[in-house]
């Protein structure tokens, strides 16, 4: 597994992407600096690729060309925070973990996840618009968003939206630029609206034998009146990514609010996943946090050397029927496997790695597994396997819109060109 | 009027009933809810009312065909004049496609057709513990397909989100005539994110032919507090407070003396009529978290010199304040002829200060402001209230409304928080957005709509031309360039 | 008389002008809609409250003719059920500026010779005059005996009393008449109160048994109840159907039978009188010399469902092991706004439950007059009423108001459904009835 290292600026001068190198790289300090660098590349017709803590490069269709990486990570400003409006306005390339550190200060948070926070910058986790199971309880980065600038290739910068919560004036471009893979312009600034952080968190691992009972479980927490604000079913290797006990099958929930009331929902909790249950713990605050950085490793799209990493998505009550065949298709042999079933939200990660003839068993693999769900994405593979095939599945409904689209924000093909859906 | 061959087309494709063509029926879709001296008003020149999304498209194909506009109207409750037809042409009311087609607790989705009316979907699906979020005041009048068109807000939008956070997919007919389906019952679907584009694009994208929704699980426990203050800085305080405390509210609301007088004479709610001002405060969720916070919320209020804080305890209690709240518009009937009603967002803080603005405008304009909004969102509703028939009041209400928008920007925030952009604000988008920042979002409207047939002269400001988009582009960075590089 | 000399509102013009600030108080916010029973069936803005309104407001500016085809149509289809009224916040006065625009209607269009003949029986010769309505009404009785009905069937005399789409329950007419001339029946027990019984016309042919019941009810209260003679018909269908001078004479004649004795209140159990009762004051409002006895009148009308609800059972109600289903006459839970009381009327009988019917304040098509007038919107409404009502599983449906009874029995008859309909006030009459012979064994037995 390639990993990257927590210093953008050490990146090295040619950045790889799906085996791709890119010779010129740009580390620009202002909007005005990356408005000028693009207006100049889509002049000249060469390819930009936009990148932030490279965390997530793994994602995409192989770029069919790349001249010029245009490094965000110094973009990195808080542009504006009043604590008491619990809104924030961060420059792109503001790193996740950085953000939550400031937030936390004044008793508030962004509850977004990514594999890694510590390097992820917070334009990348949204123009991939990968998302984790807490937002079952606060939303996701789709859902805070409250105003967003971003320039087009031909150098313009536009805002939309604004610094406050609720807001409908002019179109919501935020929309346009999430989960596009910075297709349709380079994110440069974004604002949220925060949350106060809860004053207590607990997660209730509770372990089972048989999938079926951990998916029994998963369903009736759902459907009470109880309100964890994550809920999540790991396999073996999803345990071992979380860092607790490993057990066939593990439900994790997440309880947060003030003290009595997080000790008081971990007790329901617990009371509501008894049946067919091996066992349970409670973990308490920091726990949690530790528990939560290592099961959402699973949302990777790092650039991966020797498996691959898919998103399905999937109605909830259809989840169980879904994992058992991803389970049978990917059982056996020398497979190695991590699985996250995201019940909160309709959404199952898995990674799986296989030793031998790698290419093509991971090809077929993927053939099987993309039709299993409503929506399937391969987050991250190694080039070979990406070659002729599109990672986000088949062309979508409304493929033709997103085409003029990309026709009207980047007609030249500047921006990630050939790496979004259908090669946009 | 219609030419005889569009209307012979229409009947043919809908059957004579659902096309209206004669201009004493089509009088009656010149409003929509806002008010017509302000907004406008115009006759389509025909109008339409589709029973199956199929109608819906081969309306949009004959319009297209013969060049003539279209705009969606839902239940015409909009107070921007986003359902008015200015260019005449084709208004297709989608009054027709009211059913619910699909409830789905497991999944918690509701799939329904746009003409669907807010509440009946909420009525069917608390039979199950199920709600659909998103509760304009209008919710008992307006439809799903016109909340998702403007994106719309509502008391609980505090804690639950606005629209856009509720939608899982649409069906839409687009401007060429496609009919599309777009999102699904699970989240970030591959591609563009189309749904949350078409959320909030006040029918000029594409028009809503189904909605899958999401539905809600009701709380197990819910409190609502009433807080009376003896000034409305005060009130105001409180609200900063109760945010500052990091417990966020369900639904943080607030009316001035003035609404309360007009809420009682129409409702006898119980509120207390003495207050300058009281703060209607929900809190729901699991038992231990709501008489936590319940408990938290009164004493912030009493140090914030609540004179009374009294949690309603009964469902009808609870019901009978919402109800205040809710028809709160409506009742302002009762102290004047017209009202003028603004939709403008500050950020949180902002908002003491804001309150004193508009008060003094009130007095400089000699006009009467009552103020009920959603404060915990820091949303304002100033309505003026003031006398179409009265010489001089349109003018002067104008210009305060005009004032007040323009103090509200300059603290940082917004035109519209909820009703939409419309015709009636479209020209204050200007203070806020740059020519570049429009020339992008004319670049999307360009994409789904080249031809510029869906709801016309809407959301941009007048004299702000998509079709000469690129032209703008170019000038507008040329003098940004200009400042920054020469 | 010179076109100037008139009084004019835009398109509308001479006696009973509709109040243009009533008009313009209507902001359309559309409230009004969801609750309008005629816009619910055809979800077109026309047919909708805040459509008529705008109509309105269009003659009133002179943008539409007064007798164009779709008002004329519009202000016909409307049920005058007044739900409207009741939803809307900005407190639109619709009944009102209906009602003038109907006059308005009536007053300048060609009428054709024959319904001008129809209407002149019906509203100057049968309800000026309650002992021609007997008389009309014992016809009808014979009518029904003799079994010629289809010689009458095509004379729309049926329709014109209410009795339209009745004739398949005609059996249910009562064979009394409640003739009042003054008399008084005392009270049972502790005496509460004194009040009057307004009887009007159709109770007092087609329905003396509620009279009947309601006498007992109030006397078992502790109300003594008088039969003030002299007294007429409301009026209401009169003012409904853009007739309000025949409606006032009517009301005068009223006002003066009831305003000397200084009863407690006047009681009515038939829901639309009292709508129109409590409305006098706002009909003879420029009468000079009626208009504040008119007032006077009106603030002492009391629905007998309202009345018994607000001051409480004092006699507790035997048990009925039954299941009903309460439908709510528009002219009460809209126009008099009076919902909790029967309510809490039939959950106070033991054994009993109430299963409410989905919409159960949309209108059941009945309205006066309508159902002859509007034949295919009245039969629409009274399918879904019925749909909805039946959707309950009741044994039987729970009204306050004739014309609603007559209607949802002849639906019921219609669909071969033999399940009863009857007034709140005979539901608790029977109860009364089930305590009395529940007590007697054991009065006995303390003998
Ligand atoms: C008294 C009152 C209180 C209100 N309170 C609130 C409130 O608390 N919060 C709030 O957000 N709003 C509020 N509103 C505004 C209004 O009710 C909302 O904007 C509502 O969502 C409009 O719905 P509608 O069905 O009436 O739409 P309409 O008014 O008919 O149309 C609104 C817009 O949606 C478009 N549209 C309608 N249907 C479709 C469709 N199927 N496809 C595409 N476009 C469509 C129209 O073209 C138009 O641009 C209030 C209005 C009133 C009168
Ligand atoms: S509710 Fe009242 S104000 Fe609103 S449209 Fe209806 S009549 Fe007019
Ligand atoms: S009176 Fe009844 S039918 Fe007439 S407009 Fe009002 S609600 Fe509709």
């Amino acid at each position: 597994m390639t990993t990257a290292p927590s210093d953008a600026g050490s990146w090295p001068s040619n950045l790889m992407v799906d085996g791709l190198a890119v010779s010129k790289q740009a580390t620009p300090e202002s909007f005005d600096e990356v408005s000028e660098i693009l207006r100049g590349a889509n002049a000249r017709g060469d390819a930009v690729i936009p990148f932030g803590g490279g965390t997530q490069l793994g994602l995409g269709n192989i770029p069919s060309a790349g001249d010029i990486a245009l490094n965000l990570s110094k973009l990195d400003q808080v542009v504006i925070y009043e604590p008491d409006d619990l809104t924030i306005s961060v420059q792109a390339g503001c790193r996740i973990d950085d953000l939550n550190g400031l937030l936390a200060e004044h008793g508030q948070m962004l509850p977004f996840e990514v594999a890694r926070p510590q390097d992820a910058t917070i334009g990348g986790a949204y123009a991939t618009g990968i998302s984790g199971p807490r937002r079952f309880g606060h939303g996701s980065m789709r859902d805070l968003v409250i105003g967003i600038t971003a320039v087009s290739p031909s150098g313009e910068i536009a805002r939309a939206g604004g610094m406050v919560v609720k807001n409908v004036s002019g179109y919501d471009m935020m929309r346009l630029h999430y989960g596009a893979l910075g297709s349709m312009g380079v994110i440069l600034q974004l604002n949220f609206k925060v949350l106060p952080k809860p004053p207590a968190q607990r997660t209730v691992v509770v372990r089972f034998g048989e999938l079926s009972d951990a998916i029994e479980a998963a369903l009736g927490v759902r459907e009470s009146q109880l309100s964890p604000t994550a809920i999540v079913v790991l396999d073996e290797g999803g345990a071992r990514a979380a860092g607790v006990d490993v057990a066939p099958w593990t439900l994790l929930l997440r309880a947060e609010g003030p003290e009595d009331a997080a000790a008081q929902q971990t007790a329901r909790l617990r009371e509501a996943t008894r049946v067919g249950a091996l066992g349970s713990d409670v973990l308490g605050d920091a726990a949690t946090d530790a528990l939560w950085r290592g099961a959402n490793t699973l949302l990777s799209a790092a650039p991966e050397e020797s498996g691959i990493g898919i998103r399905l998505g999937m109605p909830a009550s259809q989840a169980s029927e879904i994992a058992e065949q991803l389970l049978a298709t990917t059982g056996g042999g020398s497979a190695t496997r991590r699985l996250s079933l995201d019940f909160g939200n309709g959404l199952l990660f898995a990674q799986v790695g296989v030793d031998t003839e790698p290419i093509d068993e991971l090809r077929t693999l993927w053939e099987r597994v993309r039709t299993l769900g409503s929506h399937a994405t391969l987050l991250t593979a190694p080039p070979d396997v990406k070659r002729d095939i599109d990672v986000f599945g088949a062309e979508p409904a409304g493929f033709g819109l997103m085409r003029a689209l990309k026709q009207q924000f980047d007609p030249s093909g500047t921006l990630n060109r050939g790496r979004f859906i259908g090669r946009l | 009027m219609a030419q005889p061959a569009v209307v012979a087309q229409l009947e043919a494709a809908l059957g004579r009933d659902s096309v209206l063509s004669n201009p004493s029926e089509l009088t009656v879709y010149e409003y929509d809810g806002s008010d017509e001296a302000l907004a406008g008003s115009h006759r389509p020149d025909v109008v339409v009312l589709p029973q199956t999304a199929q109608q819906v498209q081969q309306v949009v194909k004959i319009a297209r065909a013969m060049g003539m506009p279209v705009t969606a109207r839902g239940g015409g409750t909009g107070l921007a004049g986003g359902a008015i037809a200015v260019q005449g042409g084709i208004l297709v009311a989608l009054t027709k496609m009211d059913r619910i087609l699909e409830i789905n607790t497991r999944d918690r989705y509701a799939l329904v057709e746009p003409g669907l009316i807010n509440l009946d979907l909420s009525q069917t699906t608390s039979r199950d513990g199920y709600f659909f979020a998103p509760d304009p005041s209008s919710q008992r009048a307006c439809t799903i397909g016109g909340n998702v068109a403007n994106n719309s807000g509502g008391p609980h939008c505090l804690k639950y989100g606005v629209t856009v956070n509720h939608i899982l997919g649409l069906e839409v007919v687009l401007p060429d005539g496609e009919l599309l389906w777009v999102g699904g019952p699970s989240p970030d679907v591959p591609g563009v994110d189309l749904t949350g584009i078409l959320v909030g694009s006040e029918g000029t994208l594409g028009i809503v032919t189904k909605a899958m929704v999401r539905l809600t699980r009701s709380p197990e426990a819910t409190d609502v507090l009433l807080a009376a203050f003896p000034s409305i800085e005060a009130a105001s305080s409180a609200v900063s407070a109760i945010i500052a405390a990091g417990v966020l509210p369900t639904a943080l609301e607030m009316m001035d003396a003035l609404t309360i007088t007009a809420v009682e004479s129409a409702y006898h709610a119980g509120y207390p009529r003495d207050a300058a001002a009281v703060l209607l405060i929900e809190i729901d969720g699991l038992l231990e978290v709501v008489a936590e916070n319940t408990r938290l919320i009164s004493v912030i209020c009493e140090q914030q010199e609540a004179t009374e804080v009294r949690v309603a305890s009964t469902q009808e209690e609870r019901d009978l304040l919402w109800l205040g709240r809710k028809a709160a518009l409506g009742a302002m009937g009762r102290l004047a002829p017209n009202y003028y009603l603004q939709d403008t967002v500050v950020p949180r803080t902002k908002l003491p200060v804001t309150l004193q603005r508009v008060e003094e405008i009130s007095k400089d304009y000699k006009l009467p402001v009552a103020n009920v909004f959603h404060a915990g969102d820091g949303n304002l509703h100033p309505l003026i209230l003031f006398d179409r028939h009265k010489p001089g009041d349109i003018e002067r209400v104008l210009h305060a409304g005009t004032e007040m928008i323009h103090w509200c920007i300059e603290v940082g925030g917004a035109v519209s928080g909820e009703h939409g952009i419309g015709l009636e604000k479209k020209d204050f988008l200007p203070l806020v957005f740059t020519t570049e920042d429009l020339a992008a979002m004319a670049g999307l409207k360009l994409s789904f709509d080249p031809l510029q047939l869906f709801n016309p002269e809407k959301v941009f400001p007048s004299g702000f031309s998509c079709g000469e988009v690129s032209a703008l582009r170019q000038q507008a960075l040329a003098a940004r360039l200009g400042i920054d590089f020469v | 008389m010179t076109a100037e000399s008139e009084e004019r509102l835009g398109n509308f013009f001479g006696r009973n002008i509709p109040d243009v600030n009533v008009i313009r108080s209507c902001v359309h916010c559309g409230f009004c809609l969801p609750s309008c029973p005629t816009y619910r069936l055809t979800k077109r803005e026309r047919s909708s409250p805040r459509g008529r309104i705008w109509l309105m407001n269009q003659v009133s500016i002179g943008n539409l003719e007064l007798l164009d085809p779709i008002f004329e149509e519009e202000m016909s289809l409307c049920l005058n059920c007044r739900a409207c009224e009741a939803v809307c916040p900005s407190g639109v006065k619709y009944g009102e500026i209906l009602e003038a625009s109907r006059a308005q209607i009536e007053e300048h269009r060609e009428t054709p010779v024959a319904e001008k003949a129809a209407r002149g029986l019906a509203f100057n010769v049968l309800f000026s005059d309650m002992k021609r309505f007997r008389v009309a009404s014992h016809a009808l009785k014979l009518y029904q005996r003799s079994g010629v009905q289809s010689a009458v069937r095509k004379t729309k005399l049926l329709n014109v009393i209410g009795l339209g789409e009745s004739e398949q329950m005609l059996p249910e007419l009562s064979d009394r008449f409640t003739v009042p001339h003054g008399e008084t029946i005392a009270a049972l027990g502790e005496k509460r109160g004194h009040v009057a019984l307004f009887t009007g016309c159709i109770m007092s042919t087609a329905y003396a048994g509620v009279h009947e019941s309601t006498i007992r009810v109030l006397t078992r209260n502790g109300f003594d109840v008088t039969l003030t003679a002299d007294q007429g018909c409301c009026g209401a269908l009169h003012v409904h159907a853009g007739e309000p001078d025949g409606g006032r004479k009517l009301a005068r004649a009223n006002i003066e039978a009831f305003e000397k004795a200084g009863f407690d209140a006047i009681i009515v159990n038939a829901a639309g009188c009292g709508a129109a009762l409590k409305e006098y004051g706002h009909l003879l409002k420029d009468d000079p010399s009626y208009a504040d006895r008119a007032t006077a009148f009106s603030s002492t009308v009391r629905d007998v469902v309202e009345f018994l609800g607000d001051a409480g059972l004092s006699a507790t109600p035997g048990p009925l092991n039954w299941t009903v289903t309460y439908q709510e006459p528009c002219h009460l839970a809209h126009a008099q706004r009076v919902t909790k009381q029967p309510r809490a009327l039939i959950t106070a009988i033991p054994e009993l439950t109430l299963i409410e019917m989905p919409e159960s304040s949309l209108c059941c098509g009945s309205a006066g007059i309508y159902n002859l007038i509007q034949p295919d919107m009245s039969s629409a409404l009274l399918t879904r009423k019925l749909d909805n009502a039946l959707s309950t599983g009741a044994e039987a449906i729970v009204s306050a108001n004739p014309g609603c009874m007559l209607q949802l029995a002849a639906g019921l008859r219609a669909r071969g459904d033999r399940r009863p309909v009857i007034h709140l006030i005979e539901l608790l009459d029977r109860a009364y009835a089930a305590a009395e012979s529940a007590a007697e064994p054991e009065s006995a037995a303390a003998d």
